[in-house]
């Protein structure tokens, strides 16, 4: 009888330790990537995450230059589009017509002569009107000048 | 925008005075212009007799007096030289001297530059009727009599490029 109980303690022993192996093979294959990223940190998944950075720049090497290239075709097209569409010459023109260019030519470089015959000038088109206006109220003073 | 945008015109001509480009000019400004050719013709005669003067002087400076000249001479020269200066000036650039100054143009129909006939028409009249000058006052069309008769027109131009041959005013 003590010899039977004896072998049913030995049998529960082995099979708590069998047990307990099983446990922690278990455990051990559940806990082993966490027990590498917090035991050996720049060891296991760095190697992981060089790749994935090698990765990510050679993307975006290879972005850049696609872009670099696409915007090296692109501007230059756009930008002869730009300025065809701009008509420049107009545009200048343009630009002298409203800042009265002769104007600015006549106050910079104008010489005196020039400025007196401007003056005669256009003293004698107001003599013109003064003297039609008088002629007209002269020789039909019925219509209104 | 390149084709439907209407071009801009630069032009040399002061704000001022652009907006009276084109019209028909005055009995003050023409009767200036005049005056100024008619100096002008003067001067020219007066230096070729000068130099007539100096040329006889050259030859026989010892006998040398100033050459007379007849009262039908001097007029028929200077009528022959008036006339060959204005209908000139017209015909080649569309205005004389007194009308650069004044700021002129004379024009034939449709704002053309006269032909030979025409501006050596209305230069002989110019130069035997000159007072016919004188209707651009009462002219509703500020038109003188030569203008009437031979269809041209004095109009105010102040830009020295506009009187080619076939330009309009």
């Amino acid at each position: 009888m003590a010899a039977d109980l004896a072998d049913v303690a030995l049998g529960l022993a082995i099979e708590s330790v069998r047990a307990g192996l099983r446990a922690g093979r278990a455990l051990d294959r559940l806990a082993r990537p966490v027990a590498r990223l917090v035991l050996r940190p720049a060891h296991a998944p760095g190697r992981h995450l060089l790749a994935l950075a090698e990765t990510g720049a050679r993307g975006r090497q290879r972005v850049l230059a696609e872009l670099t290239d696409a915007y090296r075709r692109t501007v230059p097209v756009v930008a002869a589009d730009v300025v065809r569409r701009l008509d420049l010459a107009t545009l200048a023109t343009q630009v002298a017509a409203e800042i009265d260019l002769p104007e600015i030519i006549r106050v910079s470089t104008g010489s005196v002569t020039a400025e007196t015959v401007r003056d005669v000038r256009v003293q004698a088109m107001r003599a013109d009107e003064a003297v039609a206006y008088w002629a007209g109220r002269a020789v039909r003073p019925w219509r209104r000048a | 925008m390149t084709a439907e945008r209407s071009r801009a015109r630069l032009t040399p001509v002061p704000e001022e005075a652009r907006s009276w480009q084109g019209r028909p000019a005055g009995l003050v400004s023409r009767t200036l212009a005049c005056a100024l050719d008619l100096a002008v013709v003067l001067t020219v005669l007066a230096g070729g007799y000068l130099v007539t003067s100096g040329l006889i002087f050259v030859v026989d400076p010892v006998r040398f007096r100033f050459p007379s000249v007849s009262r039908q001479a001097l007029v028929g020269a200077a009528a022959a030289l008036l006339v060959g200066y204005l209908a000139g000036s017209w015909r080649l650039a569309g205005r004389t001297y007194g009308d650069h100054v004044l700021g002129l143009r004379v024009a034939g129909s449709g704002g053309r530059r006269l032909g030979w006939a025409r501006a050596l028409g209305r230069a002989a009249l110019c130069t035997v009727f000159p007072a016919g000058l004188l209707w651009v006052a009462v002219s509703p069309a500020r038109r003188s009599v030569q203008d009437v008769l031979l269809r041209t027109t004095v109009v105010y131009d102040w830009s020295p490029h506009s009187g080619a041959p076939g330009s309009r005013s």
